[in-house]
């Protein structure tokens, strides 16, 4: 029995020691060449404007005098972009029957910051600033409209 | 000395009968075995893809998605791995950032099938980026980190 037992066990050893010598060596291995393809991006580039404030001129005195408001908004555009320019559909008209006129908006603007990797950058931000006037001297109309409504147009 | 010989033959004769009537008429088959040793060295190979394409307008809210397939075929059985460079940058070009994955179909990817298995990359590229362009519309033709390598390690 002690005998079988022995066999048993010198076989066992044998055969675990054939296992492992036929297992073959592990290595990782690339392939090589290894394959390449590219990112394309094709970027329409663009402007986007905040909302503008109302240019509110507030209390005009009857033939008081002459009355300056601006309203300021940004425009932010992709970084690199020539700075966009503006236009209003008219560049005068009557509230409460007072004449005003707008006159060009100018801008300062923040350039953009470069892209970092795996975050993009900012855009180039321009702060607008709206200017109209009412002249002094007019009489007005306490029954004409108080509101009226214009145009920008911001062209990049 | 006549007679002695004669003995002799006598005892001969005997022993040459005996031996013929003993050895019985019989075939016999000799069988031996071999094994048939065989060395696979595994191998995998993979396609090239075609480029990764995207198309984004400035501040654009919704982000865009692209994809490209491509196939690794390996060795029936055998482990292996995908992986990608500059899987998360910003092109130098055109200043967007986006990012790219691995992705696979296959019901059992990472192991070799002996056939070619789906895979593809994906890239998202997210919304509400400026960019960086100087005209109406710029491409990343200039870009220095556009060009990305697979590699199936095996």
């Amino acid at each position: 029995m002690r005998n079988f037992q022995m066999k048993k066990l010198a076989t066992a050893v044998i055969v675990v020691s054939a296992l492992f010598s036929s297992i073959p060596t592990a290595q990782a291995v690339n392939i090589t060449p290894s394959p390449t393809f590219n990112v394309t991006a094709t970027l329409t580039a663009a402007c986007t404007a905040g909302l503008i404030p109302d240019l509110a001129f507030g209390n005009y005195v009857a033939f008081g005098g002459a009355l300056t408001k601006t309203s300021i908004f940004t425009v932010s555009c992709t970084k690199g972009l020539a700075a966009p320019t503006y236009a209003y559909d008219v560049n005068n008209g009557v509230v409460a029957g007072l004449n005003y006129t707008l006159t060009a908006p100018t801008q300062t603007v923040v350039l953009g910051t470069a892209a970092t990797p795996g975050v993009g950058g900012t855009p180039d931000v321009y702060t607008v600033t709206i200017q109209g006037d009412i002249a002094g001297g007019q009489a007005g109309d306490s029954t004409a409209p108080t509101l009226d409504i214009r145009t920008l147009t911001v062209t990049y | 000395m006549n007679s002695l010989h004669m003995k002799k033959l006598a005892v001969s004769t005997i022993a040459a009968v005996t031996l013929i009537a003993a050895a019985p008429a019989q075939s016999a088959t000799v069988m031996s075995s071999f094994n048939v040793d065989i060395t696979l060295t595994s191998l995998c190979s993979v396609s090239t893809p075609a480029p990764l394409t995207f198309a984004y307008t400035a501040f654009q809210v919704a982000a865009v998605n692209s994809t490209t397939p491509f196939v690794v075929t390996c060795v029936g059985g055998l482990p292996y791995t995908v992986t990608l460079t500059g899987a998360n940058v910003t092109d130098t070009a055109v200043g967007l950032a986006y990012s790219l994955a691995v992705a696979s179909t296959d019901p059992t990817p990472g192991v070799g099938t002996g056939a070619a298995q789906a895979y593809s990359i994906n890239g998202t590229m997210a919304g509400g980026q400026a960019g960086t362009c100087s005209l109406a519309s710029c491409n990343n033709a200039a870009s220095t980190n556009s060009l990305k390598t697979i590699t199936v390690t095996y």
